[in-house]
């Protein structure tokens, strides 16, 4: 079988620094992953290397089949990526970035408008997309990332921090989007600190900390696996707790 | 029911055959675009910004056109020696050319490649690699040239007017430049690849290591190749000798200066040889270091993430401890103001290595004085160095507080919310960089001005003058850089570099320019009459009258731009 996104045994060192180890991950396709873990335990390395901005020092990152290291191409030809800072060029305009991003991609002309129409529409973005992105606001700048990630139809979207700075009507959109897009056999991969999103979207859940995967599966399987009938934030806290951290023991149940 | 980007009747193909085959046009009609609306954005709003530049970028063509005309003509003048010498300047200076351009291109590529967010953003895309390496390559070389080829114009126009060249001159004489330039940008491209492979966590200190090594060499090795001790004709021989090693013909800068050469004396075709040689080797290095960069480049960029991740050392406490001693005049708080740009600055090995070897330089001349002068017994000779290296510190202070004490304002702009909640009036804030940076330049500038003195053995009295001088133009220079620095802020530029480049930088050099010109003539004419009054001791009427004149004219233009700039620093909202 051939999974959206496929970690095997996947290590990174910095140094003598394990930043993530052993990871083994399969992600098939149409699925919502959101992928939790505190500061510092691995997400961001993580994401990286499916984006193929990092080398994994052992083990190999596929996507839809291409192996990142030796296919680097054809893999990102599927893949989408949204970092938590959003990438605009500050003197382009927001039409003139998506033209560059849909010439990246190979979309032909008619493709092109026909894609960039579908995608203004959906995001509200006709009324500022002829402004300069250095003028836009955060959730402007967001919306324009998203519009030129979806614009080529990828098969696998790995977004970091997808809702931060977004007003609730645009947290909404984003939400429907990427149910949509499960929903017709793309994969999302999703790194956030927002819990209840995670909640609300995700069809299964990975929970990473000191570059392990210390759980995964739907919500009632971790639920099942911290052995409690609680939310999401009291897993997350109980299966990530230090010794020394005290405090996801008093939170009530 | 709203579409959906899944809707539409033609799926987007994914194949490698349907991404565009030619990414370096791609990304090169980008750079365009770019170009474009950054140009039309600023005639619209700050159309004297350009016509300023431009007047000024033609104004320093004009007067260098003028200095290389008259230099040009003073070396021809004695016959024999122009024709020695008139070959050795074009060695010189295309070897001068060679390291700056490397190391340029270098720190350009280094950032470009490695370090900026649309690398990353353009690497997690399908583009090939090796187009994004090829596109900033130029970009490097374009960057780390556009200035050297603008000053390359009045150069040829100079050498054209002196030696009443044809017309075959001018194509030669670009050629030569142009094609030379990615030779020593293709080097600077491999050191940079290097850099990051090698020690990603320190870059800046590599490459300032590597700077400071070149420049430890060519100083040894100038310094050997003076010999004081020798007669001129051995002297000479010597030289020639170790200028040997220089003007080998394996060397690309000696085909540029033997090309112009040609040209000069009308070979044309010799000169075309050199000009084929050039722009044939020019492209094979260029070749050869895209290859090499492009064969490791998601691995180099991979390494150079984990260039910023070392701890910083807990303890500024020796920092912090020589802040209170050279700020211990300031009240708490804005020492404490003070102490934070203090550590800032150090902690940036660009910035404090740029002052180092401004005044490191300038300190071994002048403690070698002596050793570099015959006959210094001579008094006129004496007040007549003396001021030259008063002129050199002072123009060299003017260029270190346009660089690095003009941006100190615009640099708190991200912190500027914070700043602006504690219980201090943002005038003191304004004074506090006002003393710290007075506090620096003092230091550096008498240090060296005091050893100067000291080594020439001046009479105390025009001692004093010069040490006062160079006091005032501190003052001045520090009140015009910081209070055009809060006048003009650049609260969106991060860059301290890109800060002093701007606008209000440039108008902030040119006016501390001319303050320093006004003061040393001040100076100037008072050495000559320190020298008319055979150098007594006593300070006359009209020395004290010019004394008092440069340091009160000193002291207001800075109270004159600090009040300016405090005035607009009150009220701007960020």
């Amino acid at each position: 079988m051939t999974y959206a996104i496929e970690l095997r045994q996947v290590t990174k060192y910095y140094g003598t620094f394990t930043a993530v180890d052993r990871l083994q991950l399969e992600i098939p396709s149409g699925e919502l992953f959101a992928f939790l873990g505190p500061n510092g335990a691995g997400k961001t390395t993580t994401i990286k290397m499916i984006a193929g901005l990092l080398l994994a020092s052992s083990g190999s990152v596929h996507v839809c089949g291409h192996c990142m290291g030796r296919d680097g191409r054809a893999a990102k030809a599927q893949l989408a990526y949204v970092p938590d800072e959003p990438f605009l060029y500050d003197k382009l305009t927001g039409r003139e970035f998506l033209q560059f991003v849909a010439q990246m991609y190979g979309l032909d002309r008619k493709a092109q408008k026909t894609h960039m129409d579908t995608w203004v529409d959906r995001l509200e973005m006709a009324p500022f997309l002829d402004q300069l992105c250095e003028s836009y606001s955060h959730g402007m700048k967001q919306r324009t990332a998203l519009a030129a990630a979806l614009l080529h139809e990828p098969k696998v979207l790995v977004i970091d921090e997808p809702m931060v700075g977004l007003d609730p009507k645009t947290v909404r959109t984003v939400k429907d989007l990427m149910k949509e897009m499960t929903a017709a056999g793309q994969t999302v991969f999703m790194s956030t600190h927002t819990l209840e999103v995670a909640e609300a979207v995700a069809d299964r859940i990975g929970i990473i900390h000191h570059g392990q995967l210390v759980a995964i599966g739907t919500l009632d399987e971790l639920r099942e696996q911290a052995t409690r009938s609680s939310s999401l934030e009291d897993i997350f806290l109980t299966l990530t707790a230090d010794e020394r951290d005290t405090s996801a023991e008093t939170i009530p149940t | 029911m709203p579409t959906t980007a899944t809707n539409h009747p033609e799926p987007i193909p994914k194949t490698l055959d349907h991404l565009p085959q030619d990414g370096v046009k791609l990304l090169i009609q980008l750079r365009i675009r770019l170009l474009h609306n950054y140009i039309r954005q600023t005639l619209t709003q700050q159309p004297v910004k350009l016509l300023g530049t431009a007047s000024s970028i033609l104004l320093i063509w004009m007067g260098l056109y003028v200095l290389l005309v008259e230099t040009l003509r003073l070396v021809r003048r004695p016959v024999l020696e122009g024709i020695v010498a008139t070959p050795l300047i074009f060695t010189f200076f295309f070897l001068a050319l060679t390291a700056m351009l490397a190391f340029s291109t270098a720190i350009l590529s280094y950032g470009g490649l490695f370090r900026r967010a649309e690398t990353a953003y353009l690497l997690a895309s399908p583009l090939r690699p090796r187009d994004l390496v090829i596109v900033r390559y130029i970009e490097s070389l374009l960057m780390a040239s556009w200035s050297l080829v603008l000053l390359g114009l009045p150069l040829m126009m100079a050498l054209a007017r002196v030696f009443q060249e044809t017309w075959s001159f001018y194509p030669l004489f670009l050629g030569l430049f142009l094609c030379f330039i990615p030779i020593p940008g293709a080097v600077g491209l491999l050191l940079a690849w290097l850099i990051a492979m090698i020690c990603p966590k320190t870059p800046r200190r590599a490459m300032i290591l590597v700077a400071a090594l070149l420049a430890a060499g060519t100083t040894w090795w100038l310094w050997r190749i003076i010999g004081f001790q020798m007669t001129a004709a051995i002297w000479l021989g010597d030289l020639y000798d170790h200028l040997a090693i220089i003007q080998s013909a394996m060397l690309p800068h000696t085909w540029v200066s033997k090309g112009i050469n040609l040209a000069l004396q009308g070979q044309t075709a010799s000169a075309a040889f050199y000009l084929f040689v050039t722009l044939a080797n020019a492209l094979f290095v260029s070749v050869i270091a895209v290859s090499i960069i492009t064969r490791n480049y998601v691995k180099a960029f991979a390494q150079a993430q984990v260039s910023g991740t070392r701890s910083m050392p807990r303890s500024g406490r020796i920092l912090a401890w020589i802040a209170d001693l050279c700020f211990a005049y300031l009240p708490r708080q804005q020492r404490l103001l003070a102490t934070k740009d203090l550590k800032n600055f150090f902690r940036d090995p660009l910035q404090w290595s740029q002052m180092a070897i401004l005044f490191g330089l300038l300190a071994l001349y002048v403690s070698n004085i002596q050793r570099l002068w015959t006959d210094l017994a001579n008094p006129q000779l004496q007040v007549l160095i003396a001021f030259l290296n008063l002129t050199a510190v002072s123009l060299i202070l003017a260029t270190f507080t346009s660089r690095f004490v003009f941006p100190l304002v615009s640099l708190e702009g991200r912190q500027l919310w914070m700043l602006g909640l504690l219980p201090l009036p943002r005038s003191r804030m304004v004074w506090a960089k006002f003393s710290y940076a007075l506090t620096i330049t003092l230091m550096a500038a008498l240090t060296v001005m005091g050893v100067s003195i000291y080594r020439l053995g001046i009479p105390t009295t025009l001692a004093a003058v010069h040490l006062v001088a160079i006091g005032a133009i501190c003052v001045g220079l520090c009140g015009v850089s910081i209070g055009m620095g809060a006048r003009m802020p650049l609260f969106s530029e991060h860059n301290p570099a890109r800060i002093a480049g701007g606008f209000g930088g440039t108008i902030s050099l040119l006016i501390s320019v001319v303050l320093v010109v006004g003061s040393l003539i001040g100076v100037g004419l008072m050495s000559f009459q320190a020298a008319k009054a055979d150098f007594a001791q006593e300070l006359t009427l009209s020395m004290t009258l010019w004394l008092v004149t440069i340091v009160t004219a000193n002291i207001t233009i800075a109270a004159v731009a600090m009040r300016a700039g405090i005035r607009h620093f009150e009220r701007v909202e960020t």
